[in-house]
């Protein structure tokens, strides 16, 4: 490093002012350099918030988008469900009338009609209870406790499983919307166990103290619930967990292999 | 032996830094970590010419080691550049930048001796390399993924910028202000590409320590 002797006595030799402009050039080079450097990183928050604004709107896009599945989905239930109690019922109604004027025209016949009458009462009698829990306006006025009563029965008619339901239910924090949405994932839910599980029983325990809870479990052959998630034949189980999300209940699914499966649907109090 | 210290603290940082996290680094920066050794080897050579010729009492230049520093340091440079982008297209670029760095260099040698030190050369590297370093410091900073930490290759291309942009007013004059005064320009040269070199590779040593962190 020389000395600064050296430098002042060649300083005063030499011009200033190139000195100075190349120290000044060099500065106003850095400058530039840390100016551009922002200016990046104002065009990436810029990016990021424009980023987060178009997420916002196709999340709120999707969850429109979900409204509307759903709504169309109850009114297509709705409509499937009158249908079954106006149309097809009405016709069963028909037909076992016609059954017992055969039976009464002709006495001989009673043995013979007598099965096909019991299968014609148990048809009415399941397609009452499938109407009832497809009609959206039904389920929302008995209410959720009523509702998975009524599943309870018909599947207990249909045999496929031993049901064990517990309940301690008074409706307090659910309103009719989230009450239909956790109906609707409760049947998926029994779907599932009916055609995938092959449980031989299934638990169902409600209650609303000290916060809302749901859960169901069966004791099928279970499976890896994300390793289900990822696949693409996992559509029940993403809409268990979409509608969920609309209805703003936890839910929560644990299953492995051999295992069975349990389902928990819970209010959380900060969800409130 | 303090002097020596003094002046090359930093770059000693920067290899202990690259060479303890090497096997960590990307091949990117693994490259960018030779070129520190580079540096470092440059500094060394440069120092043992010069004690060569103060012990026997020859006329003191090492500039020529300077001649074949820059070649290397800009071959390892735009290399590493051609790692990061990892496309036919900005190979192209990179190859066309190092074949123009090559001939300015071959001609002004050529010109004016391989004694003096090729600032031209040294200038038209420094082009090369900010054009090229300038895209890797937009990407750093632009394209970063959630959770948005910046990248280490920020660092480290941001001290090549500042050390190549800010040396071209001194290193276009520097023939100028040697024949003006040899002391006068040995202080400009501390002032301007010391200082410039230390920060590149205090930069340089940040990188290889997020990336190892990481």
């Amino acid at each position: 490093m020389p000395n600064n002797n050296i430098f002042k006595a060649h300083f005063q030799m030499i011009d200033y002012d190139v000195v100075i402009t190349i120290i000044l050039t060099t500065l106003l080079i850095l400058i530039l350099i840390a100016g551009i450097t922002i200016s990046f990183f104002m065009v990436s928050r810029q990016r990021a918030n424009q980023q987060i604004e178009l997420t916002r709107a196709r999340l709120k896009y999707e969850k429109e988008l979900r409204k509307v599945e759903g709504e169309l989905s109850e009114q297509l239930m709705q409509h499937f469900g009158q249908e079954l109690h106006d149309n097809i019922g009405h016709l069963l109604t028909c037909l076992r009338l016609e059954v017992e004027n055969r039976k009464l025209d002709n006495p001989q016949l009673c043995e013979v009609l007598k099965s096909a009458d019991h299968y014609l009462e148990e048809t009415s009698v399941q397609l009452r209870l499938l109407s009832r829990s497809l009609n959206t306006d039904y389920l929302a006025n008995i209410g959720l406790n009523e509702a998975i009563q009524l599943e309870v029965d018909r599947q207990k008619n249909l045999k496929k499983f031993q049901i064990q339901w517990e309940h301690n239910y008074s409706r307090n924090e659910i309103d009719k919307d989230q009450e239909l949405i956790i109906f609707r994932i409760f049947q998926e839910v029994v779907n599932n166990a009916i055609r995938h599980s092959s449980a031989r029983n299934l638990c169902i325990l409600l209650k609303d103290y000290p916060y809302f809870e749901l859960i169901i479990k069966d004791d099928g052959c279970g499976f890896k619930v994300q390793e289900t998630l990822d696949s693409l034949r996992s559509s029940g189980l993403r809409n268990i967990i979409k509608r969920s999300e609309i209805a703003k209940i936890n839910c929560k699914i644990a299953s492995s292999p051999g295992h069975g499966c349990t389902y928990i649907l819970r209010k959380d109090q900060e969800k409130t | 032996m303090l002097q020596v210290i003094k002046e090359s603290f930093i770059l000693f940082v920067a290899c202990g830094v690259g060479g303890y996290s090497f096997k960590e680094l990307n091949g990117f920066l693994k490259i960018s970590c030779f070129q520190v050794v580079l540096g470092m080897v440059n500094y060394a050579g440069a120092r043992a010419v010069t004690i060569y010729q103060k012990s026997h009492d020859l006329p003191l230049n090492n500039q020529w080691v300077f001649n074949i520093y820059i070649l290397l340091e800009c071959g390892l440079l735009l290399w590493a550049g051609y790692v990061y982008f990892n496309n036919k297209r900005a190979g192209r670029y990179i190859i066309a930048g190092f074949v123009i760095f090559l001939v300015i260099y071959v001609y002004q040698l050529s010109k004016q001796g391989f004694l003096l030190f090729a600032n031209y050369a040294f200038l038209t590297e420094g082009i090369v390399t900010v054009s090229i370093y300038i895209f890797i410091l937009f990407g750093s900073v632009v394209k970063r993924q959630p959770p948005r930490r910046i990248k280490p290759e920020f660092w480290l291309s941001l001290g090549l910028i500042m050390y190549f942009a800010g040396n071209v007013p001194y290193m276009g004059l520097v023939h100028y202000f040697q024949k003006l005064s040899a002391d006068l320009n040995t202080l400009l040269f501390y002032f301007i590409t010391d200082v410039l070199g230390n920060l590149r590779y205090l930069m340089a040593a940040i990188s290889f320590w997020l990336y190892a962190k990481q």
